[in-house]
């Protein structure tokens, strides 16, 4: 494995666990609570940081002769982002629509952080984002991962 | 399904014939990573023109000789 496709399953499984588990944490909070999901945020931010910078520089010292980004590398860089920002494209126009509907479906039923308030609360407006985000995070990796085993 | 390649190529017997030049001399002096010529090697990646020369001048061979185009190959 190179260094590049070493740093894609890093980057891959890093994302799927930390903001699977950051989503998965503000999914169960209750409208009331929703205040700690900036400090939860901010701290998915700094645990990722930290397990990039490790693991990367654990990869940079195997593979210290290596040669750097060569056109394969950049081949399936531009394909993987390609389809991650396609995958982007849609989530944030999807988010665009989303809000209006759920209003009409919800009629103004309130049940947890995600649902209560306006029509579009700033912390559900933020976590769909990022949300969309995270998705197309993954897709970008985990093309990566199939592209460097395929091509 | 992954991309079907219709470029063959002799590297493998090249280097065979340069001294059994590992993948790891030719990709150092070509630029790239050993994980790319394998997979040109291999016919999985299809190198750029100025690459596939570069390849060619390491072996002091014509293009033609290393790569060649053969639409009905199933790589």
């Amino acid at each position: 494995m190179s260094f590049y496709q070493r740093s894609a399953w890093a980057c891959f499984l890093s994302t799927l666990v930390v903001w699977g588990a950051y989503l998965a944490f503000t999914l169960s909070l209750s409208a009331e609570m929703s205040g700690i999901a900036i400090p939860a945020m901010i701290g998915a931010i700094v645990l990722q940081t930290i397990v990039m910078i490790a693991t990367h520089i654990v990869f940079a010292v195997m593979h210290r002769r290596e040669t750097g980004f060569d056109e394969r590398d950049r081949s399936i860089a531009v394909r993987s982002g390609h389809w991650a920002g396609v995958l982007l494209s849609v989530g944030v126009f999807a988010c665009a629509i989303f809000f209006p509907v759920r209003e009409i479906a919800l009629r103004g039923e309130v049940q947890n952080a995600w649902t209560s308030g306006a029509m579009a609360s700033p912390f559900a407006t933020a976590n769909l984002l990022l949300a969309w985000f995270v998705l197309s995070e993954l897709v970008h990796y985990g093309a990566q991962i199939v592209l460097y085993r395929r091509s | 399904m992954p991309r079907q390649i219709h470029i063959t190529n002799e590297i493998r017997r090249l280097r065979f014939e340069h001294g059994e030049m590992s993948q790891s001399a030719l990709a150092n002096s070509i630029g790239v990573t050993r994980q790319t010529v394998a997979a040109i090697e291999g016919a999985k990646y299809s190198p750029t023109l100025e690459l596939a020369f570069k390849i060619a001048g390491v072996f002091g061979v014509p293009l033609q000789e290393v790569f060649r185009y053969d639409p009905d190959s199933k790589a």
